[in-house]
């Protein structure tokens, strides 16, 4: 069902704005940022070699050169503007047809279901409390017709058209998530789960790629995982969607032999990025495989990159962005106990970036500090 | 308390003043396009519907009467969205001259 003309084509408008935005627009920015010598500066030390003390003044002198350049400040205007406006228009376009949009809805997506455990009991932790992820208003449980504002609203109006954060326009992103899962190291795997799963995308593709094996998201969001189990009985995925915190899964020692995230670690404290990645080798079986993927790390990317990502921290509410791209997960992998620990970029631009590991087949070699 | 959703602190276009322009500016901009885009989906309906035939509207030449009508409408348009920075006080009689019956 789509929206009425007036939130159609504000939509379409937004998109319009963001590739012009990260088009021609950003690479004027670039340019005139690779022409000041500071610059130059910045770009003659590798950025793997910067020590992570060293990283907040580094940031701060990449954003105060950027700044010099009208393109980049409209640049960063018009993403802050299109990230806001997403939220505003389509719930605004989704609200003049409340009527067609709640009453399918309320049926499609129930609180009671055998593949469903919600956690009334689960308290929010403090990271992840009153934070409006990505500037949605009242954060991701706060609006109940939060599917269709997504499917008929900023979606195919927006969101596909690229453009924003790490990702460029004309990127596929439902390819991008294709290919991700096509880094898993197997061709069969019996039980995959996904951390902080945020609905179906991930796992539905999975389920493409795997189709005997079991599949089990878990998520902080109740509402999320609600929408993400009516998407999945629709197309008849058989996942089975839990509410629970990533650091204490319900899952038994040794339970899956794969383990998929998706865009998930840098809305995470580093610290709790750590732990998240214990309790995913403590259920991985030994043998089992864990593919990651995320922004790029600031060390990976070039320093006018890094600070349009260190960007995203205060302007598009995504409070862990910067520590996210500090944190070195190959590192934190290698140190858990996992092996033939690999990242690289699925694309020249650096996004999607992966990580994946495999939990050794002997529990001798697991010489970590997990 | 403050909210992830508030503003930041610090402008995008080096002032909160330019930022509030530019804010205002990208609206009129969305709202100019859905209009166009609302012209051109109701030229497609009314083509579909064989009430006009496809480009009747861009090809359309207005007559004398709607010529002079539509210069009155564009005059007064003009002058509202062109006079806005620079009106001063209030002013009765030109308040009500802009609200003067549209020649048809």
């Amino acid at each position: 069902m789509s929206l009425d003309q007036h939130a159609r084509a504000g939509l379409q408008l937004l998109g319009s704005l963001q590739v012009f935005s990260s088009t021609a627009l950003l690479e004027r920015a670039e340019s005139d940022f690779d022409q000041h010598a500071v610059a130059s500066d910045l770009s003659s030390q590798t950025q793997q070699a910067v020590k992570d003390e060293d990283w907040p003044e580094r940031l701060d002198t990449i954003r105060d050169v950027a700044e010099r350049s009208l393109a980049y400040r409209f640049n960063r205007f018009y993403q802050r503007y299109v990230a806001e406006e997403n939220w505003v228009r389509s719930i605004v376009g989704v609200e003049r047809r409340r009527d067609q949009y709640a009453q399918p809805r309320s049926a499609e997506s129930p609180t009671v279901h055998p593949r469903l455990q919600l956690d009334p009991t689960l308290e929010e932790p403090d990271y992840y409390a009153g934070v409006e992820w990505h500037l949605q208003p009242g954060g991701l449980d706060s609006y109940d017709l939060s599917g269709p504002m997504a499917f008929a609203g900023f979606i195919p109006h927006v969101f596909s058209r690229g453009g924003f954060a790490a990702v460029a326009v004309g990127d596929d992103l439902l390819e991008q998530r294709r290919q991700v899962i096509a880094q898993f190291r197997k061709d069969r795997y019996q039980r995959i789960y996904d951390p902080g799963c945020g609905g179906a995308g991930t796992l539905g593709l999975c389920r493409q790629r795997f189709p005997e094996a079991e599949l089990v998201g878990g998520d902080l969001s109740a509402k999320v995982l609600r929408n993400g189990l009516a998407f999945s009985e629709q197309r008849g995925w058989d996942i089975e969607f839990r509410q629970e915190d990533a650091r204490k899964t319900g899952e038994p020692d040794n339970a899956v032999d794969g383990v998929i995230s998706y865009a998930l670690h840098h809305e995470l404290p580093a610290v709790v990025s750590i732990d998240v990645l214990k309790e995913m080798f403590r259920i991985l079986a030994p043998g089992g495989d864990i593919v990651i993927s995320d922004p790029p790390p600031f060390r990976a990317v070039s320093p006018f990159r890094a600070g349009l990502l260190a960007w995203e921290r205060d302007n598009r509410a995504e409070p862990y962005f910067i520590e996210a791209c500090m944190l070195n997960l190959a590192a934190v992998l290698t140190d858990i106990g996992f092996v033939d620990v690999e990242e690289y970029a699925l694309q020249e631009t650096g996004y999607p970036w992966v990580t994946r590991a495999t939990k050794p087949d002997s529990s001798s070699q697991q010489t970590g500090s997990a | 308390m403050a909210r992830t959703t508030d503003k930041p602190e610090r402008p995008y276009l080096g002032s909160a003043q330019a930022d509030a322009l530019a804010r205002t500016n990208t609206e009129l901009m969305s709202e100019l396009w859905i209009l166009r885009d609302r012209v051109l989906v109701l030229e497609h309906i009314l083509a579909e519907a064989g009430l006009i035939t496809a480009g009747a509207v861009g090809d359309y030449e207005p007559d004398a009467a709607l010529t002079e009508a539509l210069q009155t409408d564009r005059d007064q348009f003009v002058a509202r969205i062109a006079g806005a920075a620079h009106r001063d006080t209030l002013d009765l009689a030109a308040i009500r001259a802009s609200t003067a019956p549209k020649k048809r």
